[in-house]
Formats: structure tokens, C-alpha cells, sequence
């Protein structure tokens, strides 16, 4: 199960850099909110990125309970066993 | 509403019922005469396909069931029902059971940000509070938020459609909302901590949609519209969820979730049913302009498209110039482009552009208008990009108004000079919500409203040059200061009445949402940290990027009562070396340049 959550969370990473600033760390800890500063808009276009690759589709509820890229890796992890 | 299936077919256009726009007493009369037509709500998903169909005639005969299975309950005539607005069939199903059981609807947001779990449901929460509700609804995606938030509340009943499906149905006879009772309720994008609810009365609410109608967007039976627009803001509810009822439109939906994650679907559904009305804040526009690639463009026909409404944000013309350049190949046509002025206070249209002549620009002095508020036009040898500003045309006040512009102490202006802009007229509200203080701030007992704008008039049109004075308004959003600076006190290291915040301009011409913050803190290491956590605070709770400013202790101006002086403290910003500075960073909102 580990191994599979973090072949989620390098995605999540791969995703996420393309609309973040480069010289922050990716980790499984870092926070969307206050570690990259994105905003509503562009966390919808990445939540949009990460249901097209996965093929899923990530409900308002679990997503208002995400903090981290582990936290989102984890809640896709679920989503994509189904 | 039909079944979900591969041949389901949207609304048609309305091709035989003569259009009505007027003369109707409330808002039954208006569904009950559409619903002798084939137009109605079509609702697509974040794919952009069609998941549910709601005719005028399925929506009067759902609503009428609901509204006694409502009754069932108990409740007294003008009980409040709070709805979850989110774009999806059972709102209007809702809405209009309200409608004839006599109850009054109330739309509660539905936008929940990520990791903002508890700060949504305290949102609910404070709303039903403030309202009195005796009854809330939400759709299945938001059954965990809304019953979190109403737990101990003694609601007579909280749930998701199906449990009130499963009421039984009253035998009482439906007493619809009569031209003086209320329309419905609708939270103003203002203060989250302390709420305010429009209350607007059915005759209010007819008077402002027939004027939309007929004399601002001249609305045709030939007419479509279509929206992404939120149900829990003024333009949603009642520019695309009433006008089009009471002019027999038939209507089709994006909720703001599926526009924000794939925008072109926004075309993609105008070019496919041949909309003509369409509106957007700038920011919509903008947003469109930057996601779309060229090849979306050319699969698209928005020839049909006749109004894009601009409004809700002092108009910036450059990222609607962007937009029009774009999609320059689907034939969308700059002078489809029509500003509008308007506020739930006022059920929602005050003025609008005149149709086909696309933005009017007036260009004025910018040292005046800094000096002494003058509105100067400068001709075209002497503009510049140094002393001139540029403000969109807002057409004439609906023919209902009468409106004034008023120097702080509330004397009238002549033309050209900014003031506060003052209404009064038929579709203004009845007030705020049993809240006599907050109404008696912004109604004058003549019945004048203040609307908290700044503008000027030349002649009959208006010009708008600053939203409600302190509102920070940032990607469409309205964010009060008071609600940020609330936030920021509680912060360990900051103390209570020492923050104040606002909107300060950046070089790339948006607004960023700047706390001045006072803290006893030397050691760089914790104020690192108190900024941090502050930034965190605003983005949890509002989505959005801010500048946090440690000050020293002392520092924020304050007027001789000893209240913050906002304005000055944010003078005083502009003119501090290390804003400047931090522009010249590339990213100086976010966290490394903010240290």
C-alpha cells in the first residue's frame, strides 16, 4: 500500500510543478495553503490535472480535509483501488 | 426533472409562447405562465455534458409537491429555508417550493475551499444563526458540512432532498408569496462574521427583472442564456436564475467549480446552443483568455452571443480587450461587450450600457481625479500613460432610479466631480435582515440607499470608480477587512486591534490583499513565523495570496479616537521602500520573498 501511495504522491509532485515555483521542495508535508501559496482557482486546476490522470473524481468533502501532498496522495490512493 | 441518459436534450429556445416581461404580481405568477411554454433549466457537468433537464412546467409541478410537503412541517408563514446553493436542479426545485408554501428562501454558499473544512461549516452555521432558519437543505455532495453545521441548532428539519422527498404531503391549501412579502433572502458578499441578508420583496424583485428585460437587455424570444455564475451571488440568483424565468428563457448551467477547472466549457455550451447572454466579472474573462488554446477557438460559433455583461468589479478593459483578441475566430464580437453597475441590495441590475456599442472609455486627468475627485476628460494630444486613468462607461440608471452623488457629508455633486453614489427606487431593498442598525448605516429614512460606491455622472450614465470603499475585491471575490483582520489577531504574537488590511495595487496591475500588523517581536526566526502562519490563516479561510507587514509596535496611524486609520495605514505601505522592493521579486506574494 506504502509503495503505492508514493508512486501517487511523485505524480501529485510531477503535476504540481509545472504551476509552482521551482526552488520550493516538493514533500510529502508540504502544505498547499501555506507552503505554495496557491490560490482557489489554481488548486482547482490542479485538483483538474490530477482527476484527468488518475481517471477520478475527488468529492468537495474529502478535498476540504486535505492539507498536504500526502494527505491528497492518500485520499487518491482510495479513490483509484475503487 | 428526466432521467439521466444518453438522448436527453436541452430546453428549446422559446418558439411559441408570446414573451411576457412584465406584469406579473410575484414570482409563482412569472413560473406559472412560463410553464405554459417548452423553455426551462438545463444543468451540465464538469465534462461538460448534459446531466439534468428542468422545464418551467416540471418545476411548477415539483415545487408545488414540495412546497406541501414543506408545510408538513410546521412552520410559520415567512420561515426561513436555508438552500446550499449549488448549481444543480434542486435549488430551483427548493427556491420555488419556498415560493408557494410561503416560506423564504435563503442561499447559503457552496464553495468550500481545500483544507477549509471547519471554517465552511462555521460559515453555514453563522448564516442559518443570523437568519433564524427553521429548516436547511444541500444537495448529497454537502450532507457532512450542513449537518455539522446545524447539530444542536433545533432546526425543525435539516437534510439533503431525498429526506424531504420522503415527508408527506400536507393537505393545506398553498398560500403563494404575495407582492409585498418577501422574494427571498440573499447574503451580500459581505462580512463572513457578521452576515448580512438582503431581504428583497417580490415586488421588488419583478420590478428590477422586467427592467433588466426590456430596457436593459432588451430581451427577445429568440434570447438563451447561459451561466457558471454562483446561485449564492446577486448575478447567479437573479440574472440567470429569475430574469431568465420571468422572460420564459430557457437557461443552461455551469456550476463555478466545472468553469474554474476547464473554462473553454463556458464556450463550448454557448457555442453548441447558440446562447446570446452571457455575463461575467473581469476576472471570468481573463480567466477564459489565459486557459484557452488557439485549436479550443476554432471548434467554437459565439456569432450568436449578443450581451457579455461586465460587471461586479470596477471594469478593467485590458483583460476583456485580451479576451475579444483571442476569440477573435469564433465570431465574438467586442461590441457584444456591455458594463453594467449593480448590488443585491438593489435585487441586483442599476445601470446599464447601451447594447452593440461595446465598452466606452472615458480618459480623464489622473492628478485631478488624485487632488479634488474631478473627472476631467483629457483630449487625445495630452493623454498619456503617466497622467491619465481610464474609466468603462456604466450607461444610464434604469429608468426607475432616481440616484444622486453625494460628498461625504452627503451634499449633492455636479457632473464629473466622485462621490458617493446614492439611489433610491422601487427594486431597493426592504433592508438587511432583521438587523435595523446595520440597514439604518447604509438607508436614510427617506428611503435613500448608499450604496458605498464611488463614482462620478455625465449626464444620465455613471462611471464607477471604486467598489464598496473598503471591500477588497481580489479575482471576483469580495473580502471584507474586518473579517481578515479578525483572523490575523488571533494569531499567537499579534495583538488584539493592531492589524488593519486592504487591497494595494501591484505592478502588474492586480489587487493584493496587504495586513499591516503590529507585533512586539524581535526575533526574526518568530516573526518569520507569525507571517507565515497569518498567510496560512488568509488562504485557508479566504483562497487567497496576501502580503503580511510586521510593524513595530506603535506604528499604525490612528484617527483622534484612537480607531485605526486604514487609509493612512495603507498610504503609508505604498510609500515604505520595502514594498517596493518586494515587487521587485518575482513571486512577492508568496512565502520566500515575504520573510
Amino acid at each position: 500500500m506504502a509503495t503505492q501511495e508514493e508512486k501517487i504522491e511523485e505524480t501529485l509532485r510531477e503535476i504540481l510543478s509545472g504551476s509552482v515555483d521551482s526552488s520550493v521542495d516538493l514533500a510529502s508535508s508540504t502544505n498547499f495553503v501555506s507552503d505554495l501559496g496557491l490560490e482557489s482557482i489554481q488548486v482547482l486546476e490542479f485538483v483538474m490535472e490530477v482527476e484527468e490522470h488518475f481517471d477520478i473524481a475527488i468529492d468537495m468533502e474529502s478535498l476540504s480535509d486535505v492539507l498536504t501532498i500526502g494527505q491528497l496522495a492518500k485520499v487518491v490512493a482510495e479513490l483509484v483501488k475503487d | 426533472m428526466s432521467a439521466e441518459s444518453m438522448s436527453m436534450k436541452p430546453t428549446e429556445t422559446n418558439r411559441c409562447l408570446p414573451l411576457k416581461n412584465q406584469g406579473f404580481d410575484n414570482l409563482v405568477e412569472a413560473l406559472e405562465y412560463a410553464a405554459e411554454g417548452e423553455t426551462g433549466y438545463n444543468f451540465y457537468n464538469g465534462r461538460g455534458e448534459l446531466y439534468a433537464v428542468l422545464s418551467y412546467r416540471e418545476l411548477r409541478d415539483e415545487a408545488q409537491v414540495l412546497a406541501r410537503r414543506l408545510l408538513g412541517l410546521g412552520c410559520e408563514r415567512g420561515a426561513r429555508v436555508g438552500i446550499v446553493a449549488e448549481t444543480h436542479p434542486m435549488f430551483h426545485r427548493f427556491f420555488y417550493a419556498c415560493q408557494y408554501a410561503g416560506f423564504i428562501p435563503v442561499s447559503l454558499p457552496s464553495s468550500v475551499q481545500i483544507g477549509a473544512h471547519k471554517a465552511y461549516v462555521e460559515q453555514l452555521r453563522r448564516m442559518l444563526e443570523t437568519c433564524g432558519a427553521d429548516i436547511a437543505v444541500s444537495p448529497e455532495s454537502h450532507a457532512t458540512f450542513l449537518s455539522e453545521a446545524t447539530v444542536g441548532m433545533g432546526l425543525k428539519m435539516a437534510g439533503v432532498p431525498e429526506d424531504f422527498d420522503a415527508l408527506p404531503e400536507s393537505d393545506a391549501e398553498l398560500r403563494p408569496m404575495t407582492a409585498d412579502e418577501p422574494a427571498y433572502l440573499q447574503y451580500t458578499s459581505g462580512s463572513t462574521r457578521f452576515p448580512r441578508g438582503v431581504e428583497i420583496t417580490q415586488k421588488a424583485a419583478l420590478k428590477n427583472l422586467s427592467e433588466i428585460a426590456q430596457e436593459g437587455l432588451k430581451i427577445g424570444r429568440e434570447d438563451r442564456m447561459v451561466s457558471w455564475l454562483p446561485l449564492y451571488h446577486d448575478m447567479g440568483l437573479v440574472g440567470f436564475m429569475l430574469v431568465p424565468l420571468a422572460s420564459q428563457l430557457s437557461t443552461d448551467y455551469l456550476s463555478p467549480r466545472s468553469f474554474a477547472m476547464r473554462p473553454r466549457l463556458w464556450l463550448k455550451v454557448l457555442s453548441e446552443n447558440r446562447g446570446t447572454i452571457s455575463s461575467s466579472p473581469p476576472f471570468g474573462y481573463a480567466l477564459c483568455a489565459k486557459r484557452l488554446r488557439w485549436a479550443d477557438c476554432q471548434a467554437y460559433d459565439l456569432s450568436a452571443w449578443r450581451v457579455a455583461c461586465v460587471g461586479a468589479e470596477r471594469i478593467n478593459p485590458e483583460p476583456l480587450e485580451r479576451f475579444a483578441e483571442v476569440l477573435k475566430p469564433t465570431g465574438f464580437s467586442p461590441e457584444a461587450w456591455v458594463a453594467c453597475y449593480g448590488m443585491a441590495e438593489c435585487t441586483l441590475a442599476i445601470s446599464f450600457a447601451p447594447l452593440g456599442g461595446g465598452l466606452e472609455i472615458d480618459i480623464v486627468d489622473k492628478e485631478l481625479m488624485a487632488e479634488r475627485g474631478e473627472a476631467r476628460p483629457l483630449p487625445a494630444s495630452e493623454r498619456g500613460a503617466m497622467n491619465s486613468l481610464c474609466f468603462v462607461d456604466c450607461g444610464e440608471f434604469l429608468p426607475s432610479y432616481s440616484y444622486s452623488i453625494r460628498d461625504d457629508a452627503g451634499e449633492p455633486l455636479p457632473d464629473r466631480r466622485c462621490g458617493r453614489i446614492w439611489v433610491k427606487g422601487p427594486s431597493v431593498m426592504t433592508g438587511y435582515f432583521e438587523d435595523p442598525e446595520a440597514t439604518a448605516e447604509v438607508m436614510s429614512a427617506n428611503g435613500w440607499l448608499d450604496t458605498g460606491d464611488i463614482g462620478y455622472c455625465v449626464g444620465s450614465r455613471v462611471f464607477v470608480t471604486a467598489r464598496s470603499k473598503d471591500v477588497i475585491i481580489i479575482k471576483g471575490r469580495n473580502i471584507w477587512p474586518q473579517d481578515l483582520e479578525h483572523l490575523a489577531e488571533h494569531i499567537p504574537g499579534v495583538r488584539y486591534g493592531h492589524v488593519s488590511a486592504f487591497a494595494a495595487p501591484t505592478r502588474a496591475g492586480e489587487e493584493l490583499a496587504v495586513l499591516v500588523a503590529e507585533s512586539r517581536e524581535k526575533n526574526p526566526a518568530k516573526c518569520r513565523q507569525i507571517i507565515e502562519e497569518m498567510k496560512a490563516a488568509v488562504q485557508t479561510h479566504f483562497g487567497i495570496n496576501s502580503y503580511i507587514d510586521l510593524v513595530p509596535s506603535g506604528t499604525l496611524p490612528r484617527t483622534s479616537s484612537g480607531k485605526l486609520s486604514r487609509s493612512q495605514t495603507k498610504r503609508d505601505f505604498l510609500a515604505r521602500e520595502s514594498w517596493d522592493a518586494a515587487q521587485d521579486g518575482d513571486r512577492f506574494a508568496s512565502a520566500e520573498a515575504n520573510g
